[in-house]
């Protein structure tokens, strides 16, 4: 078992989730649908982000911070909102 | 076969038995009149001379008993001297020693960019945020940095990239990296990202994509 912390980019370190613990197997999607952060994805803490349904468990470290973003940020050509 | 003796031989064996007992009575007969002479009142006790102090007779007998005890001698006594010293608890007010509590220091609430070391300064009332995209190159076991800036302005955050990666090239978002004044490349928005953590956060995305797939 191992403890995360999953902060909420944007937020200046307000909304944070504090002592999640996570078991073997466990997937983003399970991290973001358990906090209801619906329409977030997770970002590695080096760089990138996690896909739904990677291995977040063998992917993290136990008391790292994993920031959730926005996962409708797009960037696209010379067409913005 | 009976043995028989002379009779000469039985006779003079008598004869023998009968001097020797006769011996023997005369010897202690003997005896008993010499002890006699010595006894006071016996005329043929020998009288001390006229005029000397007659001596105490000597008398043996049992000895007086011999009382061993305790010598008339003080004993010397033995124990701690006059001025011994007291071990006792010290008045002294006693000294507890306990361990020290820990110290806990707990980071304060930051953002994505503080995180990750960009700092912010303001222009013209906009807020800039300066400082270097992170992304590890698996392939070549190496961390990479790259410089970047953002900008918000009205709830959008307008990323910058300084010299991008080749990489990026032949990534499908490559095209939305514009280049603006050299180095500095501008990445296009299709949804525009909300925040500063969220543009910094998207940028290192599409580059870990670009460099590590």
């Amino acid at each position: 078992m191992k403890r995360i912390i999953i902060a909420v980019a944007g937020t200046e370190g307000k909304r944070e989730y504090k002592d999640v613990q996570i078991l073997p197997g466990t997937k983003p999607r399970d991290v973001l649908g358990k906090l209801g952060l619906n329409g977030f994805q997770l970002s590695k803490p080096e760089g990138g982000a996690f896909g739904f349904n990677d291995d977040l468990y063998q992917a993290v470290a136990d008391q790292q911070k994993i920031y959730a973003t926005k996962a409708d940020v797009e960037a696209g050509r010379g067409v913005g909102a | 076969m009976e043995l028989t003796w002379p009779p000469w031989v039985f006779w003079g064996l008598v004869a023998v038995l009968v001097v020797c007992v006769v011996a023997s009575v005369f010897s202690h007969w003997a005896d008993l009149r010499q002890a006699r002479r010595h006894l006071p009142g016996n005329p043929h006790y020998p009288q001390p001379p006229l005029g000397e102090a007659t001596r105490p007779p000597l008398l043996a007998g049992p000895s007086a008993a011999l009382i061993v005890g305790p010598a008339e001698v003080p004993a010397v006594m033995i124990g701690p001297a006059g001025s011994s010293p007291v071990i006792g608890p010290s008045s002294a007010p006693a000294l507890t020693v306990v361990p020290a509590s820990p110290l806990s220091i707990e980071p304060p609430q930051r953002g994505a960019w503080d995180d990750r070391g960009w700092t912010q300064s303001s222009d013209n009332g906009w807020l800039v945020y300066d400082g270097r995209y992170h992304i590890p190159d698996r392939r070549r076991n190496e961390q990479r940095w790259f410089r970047g800036r953002v900008v918000v302005t009205n709830s959008r955050a307008e990323a910058y990239i300084a010299d991008p990666p080749v990489e990026i090239k032949k990534h499908p978002k490559g095209p939305c990296f514009q280049l603006v004044e050299a180095p500095w490349f501008r990445v296009n928005w299709h949804h525009p990202a909300p925040t500063v953590d969220d543009a910094i956060l998207y940028v290192e995305k599409v580059l870990d994509e670009a460099i590590n797939r």
